[in-house]
């Protein structure tokens, strides 16, 4: 099993004091030195579009930033490796900055950022890239008026799109997984639809989603263990008593008295050790991408992410 | 305050909560200050406390503004709750406006996003005319025409919706410091107004001050903000993305730690008899809050005594 750490950690998004330096390069290359001195020599780096339409081209985190802030993509690797980062482990890629009324627009710009993660993931070497099968349940019942018939045509839409993806992914020696969260389409059980028409498709689990759609993660692992090349361990202690996953914000829920969906490793109620252990038993040798999902703190986090990898007794 | 009014331009980005319905419960996840800054309820508190009862809104952020509130005017509804007046503006940019063959595409978006204005209550829209000189400058005379008569259109489209369209500039953008009174000039008074960015005009080697008091008529917005640049070379306007700097270089900074002469400028808004709102714009501080309240100090204690 390759541990890996990943840069979805970082808030990007929300307000926080001292936000505006996540904008800047030289947060990124001390954060990455950082991961480096934690014991991470694999990292998972989400592939995220809408920078390059700000100037924010300190984020590495699409092929436009990266060549503006370093020339080339292989003058990041080495710039990785300088920092004791030897392999990405896999690319990531949440669509959600796309959310459109629009679903021709929406899935044709879905496919086409597919496509452009796809060739950076193959140009970095990266052997996995991983995708969301949806946007929000919250913002799609807005889109379709009978919501059981629009998730059919949604489903199918999408379907088409990772078809297209996995022929793509094989012309550029790429493997192509799909990744379910608690908020999307496809959420817990869900994911089966996907899996099963697209054979080719691999899944890349991710704990606290898992969770959160109240699943047994164990089982998970057993059904799908042949089609994992991307694990994600996540952490939550959130329990979803209000139905928020289908709600607008779904992350920030408006409802109940505990509205901190995610945790740092290591900080929340998921059993990651025995999650660890049930992954070795079946033998699993892909990637453990450790995510601290929107951690408030970053160097606390590597930290955390640290303590609990070490807790395993592998690494 | 006299005849101006404060409103605080919106740098949070998005805010994660509508309000924290157990906050002791939030803070003890993590015991640390970002629990103060994640939901609307205490931000339009701070805006109030430190005498902003306006704000100006970012419309990247509007989207998941909607997913909390559902309506503009449910957030009207909640600051008006918490004592603040109203939502004064909103920014736009008008993308490829220099190529007339773009403006019809362009006018159906800044309808929408005029739409949006009027529905949160703003009185102006800030408008960026063109893109970023590095991928679209620099402007010819008939492309600076062409981005005139797509402002004139959209400035008298905000009229009928009671909103006031200010030509607004930044230091990287096409419409440049060899243009931007070209483009003044050209745009019809009736229409197109100036939002002062005092930064962004010293940036681009004007004087804040005499600009003001050469278009003073013009100017109905503001943003107000301190920089320690001026006149910065065409390598850098020009340059690519430049807003951002790769090692955290501040190009804005807080009133009274630049050297603009906002003293200077309040004289000349005295002079004129500048009557509205007058938005402080506090992008590049890591710390929105504290920004907000050094500059209340500096406000009352430096500018509002000259206009009394």
């Amino acid at each position: 099993m390759e541990f890996s750490c990943s840069l979805h950690m970082v808030n990007l998004n929300f307000y926080e004091i001292n936000r505006n330096q996540r904008e800047c390069k030289y947060f990124w290359e001390e954060l990455l030195r950082n991961v480096g001195t934690a014991g991470f020599n694999t990292i998972e780096l989400p592939y995220d579009p809408y920078w390059q339409f700000g100037g924010r081209n300190g984020i590495p985190f699409n092929r436009y930033c990266i060549e503006n802030s370093y020339g080339f993509l292989k003058e990041f690797q080495s710039f990785l490796a300088d920092c004791g980062i030897e392999k990405i482990s896999n690319l990531y890629f949440d669509p959600r900055f796309l959310e459109s009324s629009d679903l021709n627009a929406y899935f044709g710009a879905y496919e086409h950022f597919i496509r452009l993660e796809i060739e950076e993931a193959a140009e970095l070497k990266t052997q996995d890239v991983v995708v969301s099968v949806s946007e929000e349940i919250g913002h799609l019942k807005t889109v379709g008026k009978n919501f059981e018939e629009f998730k059919k045509i949604y489903q199918d839409k999408t379907v088409v799109a990772l078809k297209n993806a996995i022929g793509y992914a094989k012309e550029n020696n790429v493997s192509l997984s799909i990744k379910n969260e608690f908020w999307g389409i496809g959420r817990g059980n869900e994911i089966e639809y996907y899996l099963t028409q697209l054979p080719e498709l691999k899944y890349a689990p991710d704990l606290a989603h898992l969770d959160i759609a109240q699943v047994d993660i164990d089982a998970f692992f057993e059904k799908y263990f042949d089609r994992m090349n991307v694990v994600i361990f996540s952490d939550t202690n959130y329990t979803d008593t209000e139905c928020c996953y289908s709600e607008p914000s779904p992350e920030y829920p408006a409802k109940g008295e505990n509205q901190l969906v995610y945790c740092d490793l290591g900080q929340g109620h998921v059993n990651l050790k025995k999650h660890f252990q049930k992954l070795e038993a079946l033998g699993y040798k892909g990637n453990l991408v450790c995510e601290c999902k929107q951690t408030q703190d970053y160097c606390r986090a590597l930290l955390r992410m640290k303590r609990v990898t070490d807790d395993f007794g592998k690494r | 305050m006299g005849n101006l009014k404060y409103s605080h331009m919106m740098h949070w980005k998005k805010i994660k909560y509508k309000k924290i319905n157990n906050f002791p419960m939030y803070y003890y996840n993590e015991c640390n200050n970002n629990s103060y800054y994640a939901d609307w309820d205490k931000i339009i508190k701070y805006h109030v406390a430190c005498g902003f009862p306006g704000i100006e809104l970012m419309p990247f952020e509007h989207g998941h503004m909607m997913q909390l509130f559902k309506t503009p005017q449910n957030f009207v509804d909640f600051i008006k709750k918490r004592g603040m007046e109203q939502v004064t503006g909103m920014f736009y940019g008008a993308g490829n406006s220099f190529d007339k063959t773009a403006h019809a595409e362009l006018l159906e978006d800044a309808e929408k996003n005029i739409d949006i204005a009027a529905q949160y209550g703003c009185t102006y829209m800030n408008v960026c005319p063109a893109p970023n000189y590095c991928s679209a400058g620099p402007l010819d005379k008939e492309q600076i025409g062409n981005v005139a008569i797509f402002m004139d259109e959209m400035g008298k489209r905000a009229k009928e919706k009671g909103i006031t369209i200010c030509h607004h500039n930044e230091f990287f953008c096409a419409v440049n410091k060899e243009n931007q009174e070209l483009l003044i000039e050209k745009t019809n008074p009736a229409y197109v107004s100036y939002c002062l960015d005092t930064a962004q005009v010293a940036m681009m080697g004007k004087n804040p001050v005499s600009f003001y008091d050469t278009y003073h008529e013009r100017i109905k917005s503001f943003h107000l903000k301190d920089t320690r640049e001026y006149d910065l070379p065409d390598k850098i306007r020009h340059g690519l993305d430049p807003e951002i700097q790769d090692d955290g270089y501040r190009w804005f900074w807080d009133m009274g730690e630049g050297t603009i002469d906002f003293p200077g400028l309040y004289e000349k808004m005295k002079k004129h008899v500048f009557k509205g709102w007058v938005a402080i714009e506090t992008d590049g501080t890591p710390d929105l809050l504290a920004t907000m309240a050094l500059t209340r100090w500096y406000i009352d204690n430096q500018l509002s005594p000259i206009l009394h």
